[in-house]
């Protein structure tokens, strides 16, 4: 898998969110999205599995470009699991999963689609909540069930729009490490776009910082996360040191 | 046994489970038809029934059963399916439990267009000469009732199509239209002659003996392709109720899907409601009633629906012409009472895990 984004530009009715964002994303490849509220994180993401629909530049998945591929091919590449998820009726948590496989429905095997989510289901421990309404469960057990949903989509690239958001301090940890092990595992890439610095730092390669709807900064997290940068992009007196060979992001206070 | 084993067994019996409740829903509708079929100001026996339909024995038998009870039976097993159905994809669509198909302004559109047709065109008064042809055609409330139900709906997915209306957006839009319509209604009903406000009146009572055996067709041939298009879409309901983005992620052509739901939806209620007048309650309770018992899962959803508004619209209809008998109650009027207090007694019963 590779993506390659060029020149890509998207606009709201009378604003211009995104403007001349060009990167590569290789395989086995985790790149970090930092960026204020409202610096188009979530758009950027959006844009690459054309939930919203890009004016200008490309978008290429192995050459070949998203804007004209049909939407049930590209969710067989790309799984996205959005800020949030809200169901409104009830719905359980193992036929939230099942949803996963809808790319490569083919009429009839029901029992091999099956078979995959409960192994997914094993593998993240989730099976005792297969039957609980995904309503009635907590924002961390929601968050991991919508993983599991994109594990069982098979694409080789995953999109998260700030997936530990409103998680506690374990869920956060547990979730990032989800992420780390299927991209490792699976030899499959994830974009995730996340407020948390430090975690941002500790579980990506690369890392690109946005500002009003441009790349700021693009590269290895000690190239990104530095004071400088952060205090022309977030406004903030932070202090950076390192830890164990990832920068250690210790925000002081507003400038 | 493992953990994941016991998940396996439980899931596969909450498979069964609905399975079973399909199987039952199959034989109580197949009961309430035959019940149906022998009920009435004159009593027959399943004997009778069964002979008379296979060969045709008795002459007063035969009429009361082919001309009379069986296209009554039919057009409510027909009407109720498409209500129920309808609801039921339009709740999933437009992502609001109160979506139905009345809620996009459909009753009050066809109710515009049958007060149009009596009250301006004179449909129903013998002594009008002047305009001869349109007074001896029967169809002619029937087809304003439709014409008009089908210019609010194209209005609304016009706007859709155009604006990029929310879901949301559309069903106040419904509201709107409904209003204005009935505004129009008014109107009418203001300037005209009692007479005809009585007869317009009596039009919105819903009413199944009003179906002929070419209504029933009709409504056959519009209801059963719109009821198996809605059955192949079963998983993209399901994958809609994740949400927009999530829908539009996993591959679905959400606005297509919408345009194309609501689109079919509308149109099987107009031609429901055009031919049998205004019957509330069953497109929005139905579904609920199902979702209550089976879960979301369109899936099962979407023919449990169908079968439980026929079942309940035939028991309905069988009630409002045997309750005070010879006296024929409009069916509208019992598929609410018979509807809310089963559906509020679902709505406060303990919240089973489904």
């Amino acid at each position: 898998m590779k993506l390659k984004l060029r020149s890509v530009e998207f606009e709201y009715p009378s604003i211009s969110v995104l403007k001349n964002i060009s990167f590569e994303l290789n395989s086995q490849e985790t790149l970090a999205i930092v960026g204020k509220n409202g610096a188009g994180k979530s758009t950027l993401i959006k844009c690459i599995n054309r939930i919203l629909e890009y004016e200008k530049g490309k978008i290429l998945l192995d050459e070949q470009e998203v804007a004209k591929m049909k939407r049930k091919d590209i969710a067989k590449r790309i799984a996205y699991l959005p800020q949030k998820s809200s169901y409104t009726f009830p719905i359980v948590v193992f036929d939230v999963v099942l949803m996963g496989r809808y790319p490569h429905l083919s009429g009839g095997n029901n029992k091999e689609n099956e078979k995959r989510v409960w192994e997914i289901l094993k593998i993240l421990n989730l099976e005792s909540l297969a039957l609980r309404n995904f309503g009635e469960i907590s924002a961390g057990q929601q968050q991991k069930v919508l993983i599991a949903r994109a594990i069982v989509q098979e694409a080789d690239l995953l999109l998260f729009d700030e997936p530990t958001s409103n998680l506690d301090l374990r869920h956060q940890l547990e979730v990032m490490e989800i992420i780390k092990k299927i991209v490792r595992e699976k030899s499959i890439s994830a974009i995730v776009a996340i407020h948390d610095l430090n975690l941002a730092a500790r579980y990506s390669d690369n890392a690109i910082m946005l500002n009003n709807g441009v790349i700021f900064a693009l590269g290895t997290p000690f190239s990104v996360f530095t004071s400088e940068n952060i205090a022309e992009v977030y406004g903030v007196e932070a202090l950076v040191t390192e830890k164990e060979g990832i920068p250690n992001i210790i925000p002081q206070r507003p400038i | 046994m493992t953990r994941t084993d016991i998940a396996v067994e439980k899931y596969k019996e909450y498979k069964y489970r609905k399975i079973f409740f399909g199987l039952f829903l199959i034989i109580l509708l197949t009961s309430t038809i035959i019940y149906s079929i022998c009920v009435g100001s004159m009593h027959l026996t399943i004997g009778e029934v069964v002979n008379t339909l296979v060969h045709a024995s008795n002459r007063t038998n035969e009429v009361i059963i082919w001309n009379i009870r069986l296209p009554r039976v039919f057009a409510a097993v027909i009407a109720g399916m498409s209500l129920a159905v309808a609801g039921c994809v339009m709740q999933c669509l437009l992502r609001n439990p109160l979506a139905s198909p009345f809620t996009m302004g459909i009753s009050q559109a066809a109710a515009f267009g049958a007060a149009f047709a009596i009250i301006i065109l004179g449909v129903g008064e013998i002594n009008m000469t002047d305009i001869p042809i349109i007074l001896n055609n029967p169809y002619i409330v029937t087809i304003f009732a439709f014409m008009s139900s089908l210019i609010g709906i194209f209005v609304i997915l016009l706007l859709a199509k155009f604006t990029r209306l929310s879901p949301q957006a559309m069903i106040l839009a419904g509201i709107a239209m409904g209003s204005l319509f009935s505004a129009g209604t008014m109107l009418l009903q203001y300037f005209a002659e009692d007479v005809k406000v009585a007869s317009v009146v009596f039009w919105t009572f819903g009413d199944i003996g009003r179906a002929g055996k070419k209504d029933i067709l009709i409504m056959s041939i519009v209801t059963i392709p719109a009821l198996i298009y809605f059955i192949s879409k079963r998983w993209d309901y399901n994958v809609l109720e994740s949400g927009e983005e999530s829908a539009k992620a996993l591959g679905v052509n959400t606005e297509r899907l919408r345009l194309f739901g609501v689109l079919i939806a509308a149109l099987i209620t107009s031609v429901s409601v055009a031919f049998l007048g205004i019957i509330g309650f069953i497109g929005l309770i139905a579904p609920h009633i199902m979702r209550r018992i089976i879960g979301g899962d369109h899936r099962f959803l979407v023919p449990m629906s169908a079968m439980f508004g026929s079942v309940l619209l035939l028991v309905s209809d069988t009630l409002s012409r045997t309750v005070i008998s010879p006296v024929m109650l409009p069916v509208g009027i019992l598929t609410s009472f018979m509807g809310v207090p089963l559906f509020i007694y679902l709505i406060i019963r303990k919240r089973r895990l489904y």
